[in-house]
C-alpha cells in the first residue's frame, strides 16, 4: 500500500541534494521500524519514491514522496509520520500524511505546478518592478536550456501562470518575488525565471511553498499540511 | 565563540557538494562554549567524504566529548573551490558544529593515516590563519597535535606540528586534556607546555630532538636537553573492550565512502606480511568480545538506520568469532529491516563457503581478496602465505554462492620481483576467473588490482630501495600485455608517480619538511586525488632543497643505516625486522604467533602485552599454523628461550 508524505527542507540541511534526502529517508524509515515492499532481483531496495526534485539550496515546506509499505504491516498514519518525523535530521520534518485514493498515479505525473519564493538582494526595487512587468506583457519568453547535454533553447513564458513582487517589507532589505512555475510538458525551472528577468541565481535565495495538482486554472494542493505540524515551520 | 554559519552560507551556492560544509548530522555534540572545557578541533586533512568514515576520529570524538572538561568538534579540508571562496572573502577554517574558527580551539588534532595528505594539513593551518610552523606559533595560538598510523615517522612533518602522539590514542586524551587545561588557566608559556608533554607516554614532542647530520647522511635524531626521553614508544591499548567507541554515531546527511555502519573487531595482526606496515606497527592481536560487538552491531544499527554493516580491522576473517558476527548482522533484519555484511579486507584462506553463504543471504557485498603477490615464491618472500588451492577455495566459494565478480589485490615492484613474478599475476586472476566458469557462472570476471609497492617505517622492508616509475611502468605493460592474452581478467593500476610521492613522505627526514612545504605552496593540496596530483611538484621541489629522490627513496640501505624514525618505538627490535628482512630475500617464512610459538619481535616482551582473541581456537580454515598444509617452506628457527606463546593467550570474556 502507497503512503504519501509532505515534509519541509529548511535550514543547513537545504544544502544536501535531492539524492541525500533520498538516502535520510531510507535510514529514518529503517529506524522507524516501518516494513517496506522489497524490489525483485539482484540487489533488492525498498520501494521509496520522490516528487520532483528541490534545487540544492533551496528551503522548502512543500516536498513529497511515495513508500509502498509490505503487506501486513500495521499501522496508522497519522503516527507512522510522527515517529518517521523524530528520526529525521533536524530541518526534514514530516508535515503531512495520507494514504491517496489513486495509488497508482506517481507523483511525478500528478504535480502540475509549483510555488517559489526568491529573496533577491543588492536590487533596487524598481528594477525588479519593471522586470516583471516586462515579462508578464511578453507573449514569449525564451532563454537558453540544456537537456540531454544538447544545448537548445526554450520559451518559458506558458509555463509561468503568476509572477508577482510581494510588496510587504522584509528585514534584511531584500526583495520577494513569488511565481507559480508549470512542471510536467511546459515546466520552467525556478533558475530559468531569474535568467529571463535577467538576474544574477546567485543573488537570490529559494523556496518552495506548494506543489499543486490538477488543472492550472483550478490547482489544488497534493496535500494541505496539517495544522497541528504548523508550529514547527519558520521562516517561510 | 564567533559563529561563521552567516559568512559562510552565501558562498555554498558557489561550491561542489556544499553538504560538506553544514555540519547538523545527527549524534553530533553540541556543547556550551562558555564552560571551561578545553575545546579540541578534529581534522582530517581529506574532504568530508573521505574523513568522516575514518574510525579514529570518531572514537577520538566521542571520548573527548564524554569529558566534563573537554569538547570536541569536526574539521576536513575544504576542496579547492570553497578553499579560493573561503580565501577571497576572508573567512576561515570553520568547526561543522558551531561554524566557530578553527583559531579559536585550544588543541588543533589531524589524523594521519596517508602521507600524501600532508599538504592538506598545510592547508588546514593556512585557513585556519595559523604560523605553518611550531616554531613561529606560541600561547596565542592553539596546540597542534598529529595521530595516526602516519606518526610512527612524524619527520617529514615534524616542523608543523607541536606534538604527535603515537600508537593507540584512547589512553592518551586524558593526560593531555588535563595538561593542555592546566596551562590553559594558568597562562603557562607554550615551550613550558612542550615540555610537559614530552613527559606524557606516547607523546613525541620534535621541537625538543634535533636531527645530526654527517654530510648528507642522518646519524640519529636527539634529545636537546634533559629529561626529554631518547626514545618515544607506541601506546597501546591492551583491552578493546574496555573501549566500546564509537557507540554514538554520526550519521553523515550526504555520502561518503564506506558509507555504513563500522565496527572494528580487532587491532593488530601478527600474519607477519613484512610489506604492511599496519599489521607491524599494531602488534600484538587485541580482539573485541564477541558480546561487545553483537552490542555495538545492534545500538549501531538501531541509532543510523544503515542497511550494511561492515566489521572492520586488518584482516576480518581472521576474527575468531567471524561466523557468528556475520550471523548476528544478517539476522538482525528482524527489527530494522535487511543488513548485509560485508568484510573489507578478507584473507582468502579464511573465507569459507559457509561464510559466503551467510553474507550472500541479504546482499553481496563487494568481495576483495588480497593475496597481493601472484607467484607462490613471490609470496613467501613478502610472507603472505596463502596457497593457490587456498585462493581457488576461496574464490570457488564466492561464485558458488552467486558472486559474478570480485577483486583480488596486488602489489608490485616487492623485493625481488621478477616480470614472470609480475606475470604471474595475472596467470592467478586468470585461473580465478576459470574457476567461476568452471561453476557455470556466466561472464565471471576477476579485476586485478595492482599498485606499487611503497616500503614503510617499522616494517622488515623498510631498508629496501623502491622500485623506480620507469620500472613499474614496465610491469604495467607486462600486465596488459599478459591480460590481452586471458580471458576474463581487468587490470586497474595505481599511479606509479603517486608511489614515487608516497615513497618521498614515507621515509624521508625532516628535511622534507621544506619540500611539502614547497609542494602545497604551488598549489598541490589533494594529492591522493589523481585530478590534483602532479610528480613534477614533488620532484622539483625535491631537489629544489638540496636533496636526492634516489637517496630518499630508491637507495637499497644496508645494516647501519640511521633512521629518520629510530627515535620512535612500535616496541619492534631492529635486528629482529633486519633478520626477518634476511630471511625474507631466501624466501624462509614466519607463521602467526597468534598460534605458533613466539619469535620474539620484541613487541609482547617489551610492552608487557599479549595477545588477546574472543575465543582460544584457531578459526577454520588458513594456511597459516591453523592446521592447514602448507606447501613446503623454510620456516625461520623460533627463539627458544621464549615460552610458546600460546602459553601467553588470554582469552577476552
Amino acid at each position: 500500500m502507497i503512503v504519501r508524505l509532505r515534509f519541509s527542507k529548511q535550514g543547513k540541511v537545504a544544502w544536501i541534494s535531492h539524492r541525500d534526502v533520498a538516502r535520510c529517508f531510507d535510514r529514518a524509515i529503517r529506524r522507524s521500524r516501518i516494513e517496506l515492499e522489497y524490489s525483485q532481483g539482484f540487489s533488492p531496495r525498498p520501494k521509496i519514491s520522490f516528487g520532483l526534485a528541490l534545487p540544492t539550496g533551496a528551503q522548502s515546506v512543500a516536498e513529497y514522496l511515495d513508500f509502498s509499505v509490505a503487506a501486513g504491516f500495521d499501522f496508522v498514519v497519522s503516527e507512522l509520520a510522527r515517529t518517521l518525523s523524530s528520526k529525521l535530521p533536524s530541518g526534514i520534518e514530516v508535515v503531512a500524511a495520507e494514504i491517496p485514493d489513486d495509488q497508482k498515479t506517481s507523483l511525478q505525473a500528478l504535480t502540475t505546478c509549483c510555488d517559489w519564493r526568491y529573496h533577491i538582494s543588492d536590487l533596487p526595487e524598481s528594477a525588479l518592478m519593471s522586470g516583471v512587468e516586462k515579462f508578464l506583457l511578453a507573449s514569449s519568453v525564451v532563454v537558453p536550456r540544456t537537456r540531454k547535454g544538447k544545448e537548445g533553447v526554450a520559451d518559458i513564458r506558458p509555463g509561468v501562470f503568476s509572477l508577482e513582487v510581494d510588496q510587504s517589507s522584509n528585514d534584511d532589505g531584500s526583495l520577494v518575488l513569488r511565481a507559480r512555475l508549470a512542471t510536467l510538458e511546459n515546466g520552467v525551472r525556478p533558475i530559468e525565471l531569474l535568467c529571463a528577468l535577467g538576474l544574477d541565481p546567485l543573488s537570490a535565495s529559494l523556496a518552495r511553498l506548494a506543489q499543486y495538482k490538477g488543472d492550472a486554472s483550478n490547482p489544488l494542493e497534493i496535500l494541505s499540511i496539517a495544522p497541528d505540524y504548523l508550529a514547527p515551520l519558520v521562516n517561510v | 565563540m564567533v559563529d561563521l554559519w552567516p559568512r559562510v552560507e552565501p558562498l555554498l551556492a558557489r561550491v561542489q557538494k556544499p553538504a560538506r560544509y553544514i555540519g547538523c548530522e545527527d549524534g553530533v555534540f553540541r556543547h556550551g562554549w562558555g564552560s571551561q572545557r578545553t575545546k579540541w578541533l578534529l581534522i582530517y586533512p581529506d574532504t568530508y567524504e573521505v574523513g568522516m568514515p575514518n574510525q579514529g576520529l570518531q572514537i577520538l570524538y566521542e571520548i573527548l566529548n564524554e569529558r566534563d572538561d573537554a569538547l570536541a568538534e569536526r574539521a576536513f579540508t575544504p576542496w579547492a573551490d570553497m578553499a579560493a571562496q573561503m580565501r577571497s572573502r576572508s573567512v576561515p577554517l570553520f568547526s561543522l558544529e558551531s561554524h566557530a574558527p578553527a583559531d579559536s580551539f585550544d588543541v588543533i588534532g589531524f589524523g594521519l593515516s596517508a602521507e600524501l595528505v600532508y599538504t592538506n594539513v598545510l592547508e588546514c593551518l593556512d585557513l585556519a590563519g595559523l604560523p605553518l610552523r611550531s616554531a613561529q606559533r606560541d600561547e596565542s595560538h592553539p596546540l597542534v597535535i598529529g595521530g595516526g598510523h602516519c606518526c610512527f615517522n612524524p619527520e617529514p612533518i615534524a616542523d608543523f606540528f607541536d606534538a604527535f602522539v603515537i600508537g593507540d590514542g584512547e589512553e592518551a586524551l586524558g593526560a593531555l586534556n588535563e595538561t593542555v587545561g592546566a596551562f590553559g588557566r594558568s597562562r603557562g608559556s607554550r615551550a613550558a607546555l612542550l615540555r610537559e608533554l614530552c613527559r606524557l607516554p606516547g607523546v613525541y614532542v620534535p621541537s625538543l630532538y634535533e636531527p645530526v647530520y654527517e654530510g648528507s647522511r642522518l646519524v640519529g635524531t636527539f634529545p636537546i636537553e634533559s629529561g626529554v626521553p631518547d626514545v618515544v614508544e607506541k601506546l597501546t591499548v591492551a583491552d578493546l573492550g574496555e573501549w566500546p567507541y564509537p557507540s554514538r554515531r554520526i550519521v553523515p546527511l550526504t555520502e561518503v565512502v564506506h558509507d555504513r555502519l563500522n565496527v572494528e573487531v580487532f587491532r593488530g595482526c601478527t600474519r607477519g606480511c613484512r610489506f604492511c606496515q599496519a599489521g607491524m606497527i599494531t602488534r600484538p592481536v587485541r580482539e573485541r568480545p564477541i558480546e561487545q560487538v553483537k552490542e555495538m552491531i545492534a545500538g549501531g544499527l538501531r541509532d543510523t538506520g544503515y542497511d550494511e554493516v561492515a566489521l572492520t580491522s586488518l584482516s576480518s576473517a581472521d576474527y575468531s568469532s567471524i561466523e557468528e558476527a556475520v550471523e548476528h548482522i544478517v539476522s538482525s533484519g528482524a527489527q530494522t529491516g535487511r543488513v548485509a555484511a560485508s568484510l573489507p579486507s578478507l584473507r582468502v584462506d579464511a573465507f569459507t563457503v559457509d561464510l559466503a553463504a551467510k553474507i550472500q543471504e541479504v546482499r553481496r557485498t563487494g568481495l576483495t581478496f588480497a593475496p597481493e603477490a601472484g607467484s607462490w615464491r613471490m609470496r613467501r618472500v613478502i610472507n603472505k602465505l596463502i596457497s593457490e588451492d587456498d585462493l581457488f577455495a576461496a574464490v570457488g566459494s564466492a561464485f558458488s554462492q552467486g558472486w559474478r565478480r570480485m577483486k583480488l589485490y596486488f602489489l608490485m615492484g616487492l623485493p625481488t620481483e621478477t616480470l614472470e613474478d609480475t606475470e604471474a599475476i595475472v596467470e592467478m586472476a586468470a585461473k580465478a576467473a576459470r574457476v567461476g566458469r568452471e561453476l557455470g557462472v556466466r561472464g565471471a570476471s576477476v579485476t586485478a588490482s595492482v599498485g606499487g609497492f611503497v616500503p614503510k617505517a617499522h616494517t622488515p622492508f623498510q631498508w629496501f630501495g623502491q622500485d623506480t616509475v620507469e620500472s613499474l611502468w614496465a610491469r604495467i605493460d607486462t600486465l596488459k600485455g599478459a591480460a590481452r592474452r586471458l580471458p576474463g581478467v581487468q587490470i586497474k593500476f595505481h599511479d606509479p608517480r603517486a608511489s614515487l610521492a608516497e615513497g618521498l613522505a614515507s621515509r624521508g627526514d625532516r628535511r622534507m619538511g621544506e619540500v611539502i612545504e614547497a609542494v602545497w605552496r604551488d598549489g598541490g593540496t589533494f594529492q591522493e586525488w589523481s585530478e590534483c596530483f602532479d610528480v613534477q611538484r614533488w620532484i622539483s621541489k625535491t631537489e629544489a632543497a638540496g636533496l636526492s629522490v634516489e637517496n630518499l627513496v630508491h637507495r637499497e640501505r644496508d645494516d647501519s643505516e640511521v633512521f629518520a624514525w629510530d627515535h620512535i618505538s612500535a616496541g619492534l627490535h631492529k635486528d629482529f625486522l633486519w633478520q626477518d628482512y634476511q630471511d625474507s630475500l631466501t624466501e624462509a617464512v614466519v607463521e602467526d604467533c597468534r598460534w605458533t610459538p613466539c619469535y620474539d619481535c620484541g613487541v609482547c616482551t617489551d610492552l608487557s602485552l599479549e595477545h588477546v582473541v574472543a575465543s582460544g581456537v584457531a578459526p577454520a580454515g588458513g594456511s597459516q599454523g591453523t592446521g592447514q598444509v602448507l606447501p613446503p617452506v623454510v620456516t625461520r628457527r623460533q627463539n627458544s628461550d621464549i615460552s610458546p606463546n600460546a602459553l601467553q593467550v588470554a582469552v577476552a570474556d
